[in-house]
This record gives C-alpha cells, structure tokens and sequence, in this order.
C-alpha cells in the first residue's frame, strides 16, 4: 500500500518533472515572445531558405516575436507570404518601410528574420499591414548579380571613357575654333587639361580591374568556400553599379557642361570667367565621382571572394613571404608571371660605409646601375612586382642571412626613393648564399633585381 | 443443498488429461477431503471451483451457479464467498502480513481503514500471529506463511474454504495446529474442500473422501468407505501415516 | 538442400515469432481497454508511480549529467572547427531534447523497471500470487498490468525532461570548467534554437516507450513459467524486448513526428 511518505516521493517527482517541463515551454514561449503582447503583419518572399513556422523575428536585431505561418503561392514563381508576430512594445520600430529579410544567426546558425527599423517619416505598420521583403541571397544568385554588375561597370566604364574622349575631343576643337579667345581656353586647359588626363587614367585602370575581377569570377576563382553567408559583397557589387551609373551621369553632365561652355567661348560674347569657373566646378564633381568610384574598386579589391585574385595581381603582402616559398616559386606559380632577374654585384654597388666599416652603402657607380638596370622594367612595374634579392657569400650562415637582407634593404629603399615605386609591390627577399640561376650557376655576392610582370602586359610590349 | 458440485468435468492440458469426467458433490457445511498422489489434478480441481481454470467439458456449479456461465462481475462475487489457502500460501511478497490479510476486506468491503485493521488483526491473532502484523512475508517462516494465508483466506469469513495441502512441509505440531483451525472453521459452518496426501491430517478434519487417479476418481465416500476399498492405491493411502 | 526438419524448425521459429507478437499485441490492446474500466486502482499506480520514477530520479539524473558533460566535450570538439563555440548550449539543447534525452533515458528505464516489471510479475506468477489475486476476486491483469503500464506512461516524459535538464546542466558544468559561462547566459543559449515542436513531440513520445516497456515486461512476467529460473528469464527478456521496441518504435515516432512537424524536419 502507498505510505504517505511514499506519496510524497510521487508527489516530489510529479512536481518536479512537471516544473522543468513548464520551464521548457516557458524558455521556447519567451525566446518566441509567446506571453508578450503582440500584433501581426505579413511579408511575402520567393524563397523561404532557412524559414519555418516558430523561427524568430528580430526588430533591428533586438528579439521581437516568432513567424506565425507561411503560406505557400498557389502559382510557380509566387511568393510565399509570411505571418509574423511581433511583440507590441516594438511596434515604433516597425514601418511601413521597414524592410524583412532572412538572416542567419552566426556562420552556422539557424535562421531568423530580420525586420529593420524603419524611418520616422513612414507610418507606423499596422496590424495586418504587408511589409516589403529583400529576397534571401544566395551564392548562385551572388554569382548571377556579380556577373551582371561586372558587365554594367564594363559598360559604364567603357562609357566614362567614350565621354572623356569625346569631352578631349571637344575640349581640343574648342581650343582651335576659339583662337581668338585663345588665352581664356589656354587657360581652361591648362587648369582642366589634369582633371581630363587623371580621369582618362582612372577609366582606363577602372576598366582593366574591372574586366579582371569579370575574369575571376568566370575562371571560379576566389575562396568561395569560405562564403557561407556575407552578403557584403553583394551589397558592394550593387554599390559598384549604382557608382557607376552616377559616374556615368556625372560624365554626361560633364559633357554637357563643356560643351555649353566651349559653345560660350565660340559665341564670343559669352561672360567668359564663368563660364571657366562652372566647367572647373563640373570637372571637380567628376572627379569626385571618379573617386567615389575608385574607392568602392578598392573596396572590392579587399573583399575576401576576390582576395585570392587580387593576391595574384600583387595585392599579397611582399613581406609575408618566406625565402622558402619564394624560392618554390610562389609569386609564378598561378602562371599569370613571369620573371626576369639582372644580376648586380655586390663589389660593383656597395662600399664600407666611411664611419662603421662593418656596414655597407651603395656607390655612386651602384645607384648608376640600378638606374640603368631598371629602366627597361619601369613601365612593366605599374602592374607586376619588383623583388630586390640579397646574396651574401661571406661569414656565418646568419651573417650571410643578414648581409643579404641589409643588401636587398638598401637596393629597394635607394629604388623606391627614387622611381616612386609602390612599396607595397616591393619587396626584399634575403637568399643567403644560396644563388641558383645566377650568371654561370657561380656563387653570387651581390644582389638580383627579379621583376615579376604579368605575362599579358608582357605580351603587349 | 451442495455446495459445490462437478458434473463429467473434463480437463487437457496439451495431451496431458488432468481431469476424465468427473463427478461429486459437496455439501454444505462438511469437509471434503480430495486424496491422491502429485500430479494427478488435486490443485486442478480445486482452481476449477474458484473459477481459475476453466473444464474443457463437463459443468462445475459452486453454490448451484455455473461458473462458466458467470460474468467477471458475478465470478467476482462467487469468488467473495471463497477462501483459497495455496499450497505456499502465496502471501503478497509487496504488503505485510497484516495487509495482506486486510487485503480482502479493503477490496470487497466498505469498512473503514480502522476497522479493517481490527478485523485483519483478529484474524491474525486466530492463527496465532497477532504479533507480526507488521512483518513482511519475506521474514516469515513456512508455517508462519501457511497460518498467515489462512487468515487471509478466512478474512471475509467464506462459505467455502479451498484449501490445497495445508499441512505440506510443516513441522507435525505446526500441521496439527493448522488441522484444529480448519477445524474449528468447518465448526462455524463454512464448507472445506481440502486437498492432501496426509491421511492422519484427513482423517481428523474430512467428512467425505475422493481419491485421485489419473483424472479419474477412485473412490468416493466416507471414511469407512475407503477403508473397505480393495484398491490397492485406497489401500495404501489409507494405511500411510505421515504427511508430505 | 536443407533436410527437412531444418524447414520444419525455421517454419516453428516464424510461427512462434508470430504467435509472440500477436499474443503481445493483444495484451497491449486489452491494456488500453482496460485502462478505462474501473476500477482504476489510484494507490497501485502510485505505489508504482513512486518505485518507477521517483527512485529511478537519482539514476535519471546522474546518467543525464554524464551525458551532458559528454556531449558538451563533443560538441565542442566539432563546434570549435567552426569557430562557433557560442552554439554550444544550443548544439547541446537541441541533441538531448530531441533525442539523446528521450531515448537514453527510455534505455536506462527499459533497464531498470522494465528487468523490475518483468522480475516481480514474474515472481509473482510462480509463486501463485496471481491466482491468489484472482481467488481474491482481483482482476491480476488489471492490478498489476495496467497500473503499472500507466505508471510507466506517466514516470517516463517526467523523467525524459529530468534527464534533458540534466544533461543541459552537464552540459554547462563542463562548459564552465573550460570558459566560465555563467549558468543564466548557457541556459538562455541552450533554448537558442528550441522551438515546441523540438520539446512536445520528443518529450510526449517517451509515453509511448513507457507503454513498450511495461507491457513488454508484464507481458513477459505473466507468462514466467519453470520457478526462480523462469523469473530470471522474464526479467532479463524484459529488458531486450524493452529496448528493442523503444529503439524500433522511435523509427518510427520519429517519422511521425517528422510527418506532423515538418517543421523539425528542416
């Protein structure tokens, strides 16, 4: 028979059990605000990737509620219309503006979806109001609107240098038709003549990274693998384009500008000075576009699916790489590369320095053959990379080591100093005494100046 | 008025026939002693009175009601008027002593739980454990188990007592003790189906005699009657002196 | 070409295996029925209520910490590749509710009540205590059977949220021990990802595993035959046939569960 002590035993496990159970639910209920006061509305998505009824709703990221229902569409390529409720206290927060999308919490995280806060200008959502909705992204679908983006920046490139030529051109005939007004358009040119010529660069830079980053994402290239859910790109790739189109604007604008003012200048009687004046403030806008739209390039330089291209292209830290890797090969293995080394000795560039003996600086003579020696490579630089190479002979093997890297040092500082290298395309690589490849295979005490050129420029020559 | 009556009750188990036809009667009131040797459907018989086992043919009526013919509802309260002390006396190893007698009473009757024990307490003081109330069957001996299960089967004072090998593996002052009881019990008018192969115990308690052999009955009659039988089996039974 | 006794002996094993299961499903089946016919015997499936889950607590909770510190080091393990140590709790949370917890302890008390089940029913059958029942004009199905599979039913889903409980504790007593989280921030973490279609299903269909187990063992302890030996025997059957059928049914609960959340599923 049950004793009341083993009643209580009963009573204390029912309790208990029971208890943590309620705690359960109550735990899931509140991460689900399912005791907040609440009012719903509706989005609507074409893809529910990640979404399912009791998935939460966070309000600009704060926890506000949990998806009610989703209704599939009753037609293919329809929208599936999603139930949110959303605690009321957030009510403020949410708009008739106010954007959802479909977020994942962390790189492995469930899914969510995020409502963003409105703006105070917009009504407050009502109860049952639909809101818009941005379509999950997707990695095919990145790739679609990369691709996509990468042919309009093309073309509004292409475009930006179409009108600056047409803008020279003008610029040019305003110069002859206008003699008689020949110090005014001298002047012009000579005040928008750089603005013209940087702007001719930009493009054409622009468009060579522009057709590279297309090349890329053709070839697959780019560490994808690690792209589980970073729509930053995305999001800069429409950047980019919406840059682009304003460029493009700007560039017809600028157009438009100089041809009013070149016809001002052919009329005669044009308030001349003015006339000057706007077109210089339309060639700064331009140029401000331009910059805007180099930066967003650059940004996109340093995003990570392109990084692996980008790294190709020199955007690699120099100082990073090891004399092991280097000597495998590194810098040429991706085959984009080729390199040209010119052997320079150290008897021929280097002099004990007058007060420490020990050390050692570059002659005359020295500096007079780097300049000759990196004449032929110059214009190659602009897009390859210069990798001063130290060799020592002489000592302990980390004397030698360090030797060959105050020699490298020496050589790149005296070259960045004096062409206005890019240091960040410069690199020094102390070798010691291992010298393969040097002039008759002999033990070389000196230095190799290894110009890395990127085989297509190499080709254009 | 019989108390319990078997007519041509047959009983297989597999290809094994327990029971071939058989026929008696009992009486109210007196002591029916079913003699036989192991194994030839002594515990048989006296489950198909209480309706734990059903004949394969033949009629068994208890009070005059056919038990096969009784619902669970009506075999349950057949079953009330019974007392049924097992062979091990199959006490309730989970409960004590003392509940194990009020057990009965508790199922079958609307006393209070203060009554109940009273009554259980009594009917453990009838077969002389009033002590050990409170004791778990596990730490009883054999014969304390037999006198418990006595009180047990007595607690809501059946009219017909079952009882199968009261005195088995007692010590034979322990046996006598049980015997006076059943005794005593018939005394008070209860009827006693009783199986055994202690003649002496028989003797003392049966009114009526039946001998078991495989599935048949011997003989059937008074103590003189088997006495006079020229079966050798009677014979021999009735010249044996121990139990067991 | 196997003789024919060979096909004689595998037809005898096939047609016992059939009687067994179909003998088992009728004992399941009347249990159900009877379970709504009084009487309802309230102190026997308390006594029970008491034996299976209240002193089956201590072994519930100490095996559900185990398992919490275990799987917490496993999901660090694997987690920490990800850099995502922050779902632990959660990674943790979701195993043991659904799964781990649900099961492991359906195991532990298919081990202990079921063998207890099958042992005590099956003594008591040898003994005659259930014909003494009987003769007492007890239905024995009913007082031991049904109460005990409705005890069970209750005990199991209380002691499967022990045991998740306590292996979200584990859980965070080995994730204290590496980076000192505090209990209320893993708690919250824990629940992260866990909806009520994680919590509810899991949880009622231990109720299920609760019904295997008793019937399986009551089944088995009323049909114990042959003394102390066939009592051996019950009880050890009952803890086979117990964990077989709960690991056979939660194939199946769990596509059912599947079907009726597709939720869970995702």
């Amino acid at each position: 028979m049950a004793t009341p002590a083993r009643l209580v035993g009963v009573g204390v496990f029912v309790v208990c059990g029971l208890l943590l159970f309620t705690v359960g639910l109550f735990m899931i209920g509140d991460r689900q605000m399912a005791f907040a006061k609440k009012f719903t509305i509706f989005t609507e998505f074409r893809k529910i990737t990640g979404l399912q009824p009791g998935s939460i709703v966070r309000v600009s990221g704060a926890k506000a509620g949990a998806i009610k229902a989703i209704a599939p569409p009753n037609v293919p390529g329809g929208k599936f219309r999603v139930e949110i409720e959303i605690a009321e206290e957030l009510h403020p927060l949410v708009r008739m503006d106010s954007l959802a999308s479909i977020e994942t919490e962390g790189l492995v995280g469930g899914g969510y979806l995020g409502v963003g806060s409105g703006t105070g200008a917009s009504p407050t959502a009502a109860a049952g109001a639909t809101i818009a909705s941005k379509e999950p992204f997707d990695i095919a679908d990145l790739m679609q609107q990369m691709g996509d983006t990468i042919v309009k920046v093309n073309d509004t490139i292409q475009k930006v240098n179409d009108t600056i030529d047409e803008m020279k051109g003008d610029v040019q005939r305003a110069v002859v038709s206008g003699a008689d007004t020949i110090d005014v358009a001298h002047k012009l040119l000579v005040d928008v003549g750089g603005d013209v010529k940087k702007m001719t660069a930009d493009g054409a830079r622009l468009s060579a990274d522009a057709a590279q980053i297309a090349e890329t994402i053709r070839k697959g290239e780019g560490t994808l693998g690690k792209l589980v859910n970073d729509d930053e790109l995305y999001r800069r790739a429409t950047a980019v384009a919406t840059q682009a189109d304003e460029i493009a604007t700007s560039a017809r604008q600028v157009v438009e500008q100089a041809r009013k003012t070149l016809e001002g200048f052919q009329s005669k009687d044009g308030p001349v000075e003015g006339m000057a004046s706007s077109l210089k403030q339309t060639m700064d806008d331009a140029r401000k576009a331009m910059s805007g739209f180099a930066e967003t390039m650059e940004a996109l330089k340093h995003n990570f699916l392109l990084r692996g291209f980008f790294k190709d292209r020199g955007f690699f830290n120099l100082a990073d790489i090891s004399p092991a890797a280097y000597r495998q090969g590194v810098l040429t293995s991706d085959g984009a590369r080729h390199v040209v080394r010119v052997w320079l000795q150290a008897s021929q560039l280097f002099e004990p320095a007058p007060d420490t003996p020990a050390a050692e600086r570059l002659t005359a003579k020295g500096k007079a053959q780097l300049d000759s020696s990196i004449g032929a490579y110059l214009d190659g630089l602009a897009t390859g990379v210069l990798m001063v190479e130290g060799y020592a002979q002489t000592g302990t093997r980390d004397g030698e080591y360090v030797r060959s890297r105050v020699r490298a040092s020496l050589v790149r500082d005296y070259l960045i100093g004096k062409f206005s290298l890019t240091p960040q395309m410069t690199g020094v690589m102390p070798l010691g005494r291992d010298s393969a490849g040097s002039p008759g295979n002999e033990p070389w005490d000196g230095v190799a100046l290894a110009f890395f050129e990127a085989k297509e420029t190499a080709k254009k020559k | 008025m019989t108390a319990v009556r078997f007519d041509n009750v047959s009983k297989r188990f597999g290809a094994l026939a327990v029971l071939d036809a058989v026929s008696f009667d009992i009486a109210k009131g007196t002591a029916f002693c079913l003699l036989g040797r192991s194994g030839t459907g002594k515990s048989v018989t006296l489950r198909h009175i209480v309706g734990l086992v059903e004949p394969d043919s033949g009629t068994v009526f208890v009070e005059e009601r056919d038990i096969k013919g009784l619902s669970r509802r009506e075999l349950g309260e057949v079953r009330t008027h019974m007392g049924f002390l097992f062979q091990n006396a199959a006490l309730f190893d989970s409960m004590s002593v003392g509940d194990n007698v009020a057990f009965p009473m508790r199922r079958h009757t609307k006393l209070s739980d203060g009554d109940i024990r009273e009554r259980a307490r009594k009917k453990l003081a009838d077969v002389g454990l009033e002590a050990d109330y409170d004791k778990m069957p596990g730490d009883l001996s054999g014969g304390m188990k037999k006198r418990a299960g006595l009180a047990r089967a007595m607690a809501l004072d059946p009219s017909i007592l079952l009882v199968d090998e009261p005195s088995a593996g007692l010590d034979p002052i322990t046996a006598k003790e049980i015997d006076d009881l059943l005794v005593a019990t018939k005394r008070g008018g209860t009827t006693l189906v009783v199986v055994t192969h202690n003649i002496p115990s028989a003797r003392v308690i049966g009114d009526d005699f039946a001998v078991l052999q495989e599935g048949r009955l011997l003989v059937h009659g008074t103590l003189e009657a088997l006495d006079a039988s020229e079966e050798p089996l009677v014979q021999a039974f009735m010249r044996s002196q121990g139990g067991g | 070409m196997p003789s024919l006794s060979t096909i004689d002996r595998v037809g005898a094993s096939v047609l016992a295996l059939f009687e067994f299961v179909g003998a088992l499903s009728t004992f399941g089946a009347r249990a159900c029925v009877e379970a709504f016919r009084p009487p309802y015997e309230p102190r026997e499936i308390a006594r029970h209520l008491y034996q299976f889950g209240y002193r089956s607590a201590p072994l519930i909770l100490t095996a559900g910490m185990a398992i919490g510190v275990v799987l917490s080091m496993h999901t660090r393990a694997s987690l920490e590749r990800f850099g995502a140590e922050a779902m632990i709790p959660a990674g943790l949370a979701i195993a043991l509710i659904r799964e781990t917890g649900p099961l492991t302890a359906g195991l532990l008390v298919s081990g202990r009540v079921g063998a207890g089940i099958g042992a005590e029913i099956g003594a008591m059958k040898v003994t005659e205590q259930i014909d003494a029942l009987e003769a007492n004009a007890v239905d024995a199905f009913k007082y031991l059977a049904v109460t005990r599979i409705i005890a069970l039913m209750i005990a199991m889903p209380l002691l499967t949220v022990l045991m998740d409980f306590a292996g979200i504790f584990g859980g965070y007593l080995a994730e204290a021990a590496v980076s000192g989280m505090s209990w209320s921030l893993y708690f919250e973490r824990a629940f992260t990802y866990i909806s009520y279609s994680d919590l509810i299903p899991a949880t009622l269909k231990t109720i299920v595993f609760g019904y295997l187990i008793a019937v399986a063992a009551s089944y088995l302890g009323f049909s114990a035959s042959r003394g102390t030996e066939g009592v051996g025997e019950a009880s050890t059957r009952s803890v086979v046939m117990g964990s077989m059928l709960i690991i056979l049914s939660d194939v199946v609960l769990v596509k059912i569960i599947f079907f009726f959340y597709p939720a869970v599923s995702g």
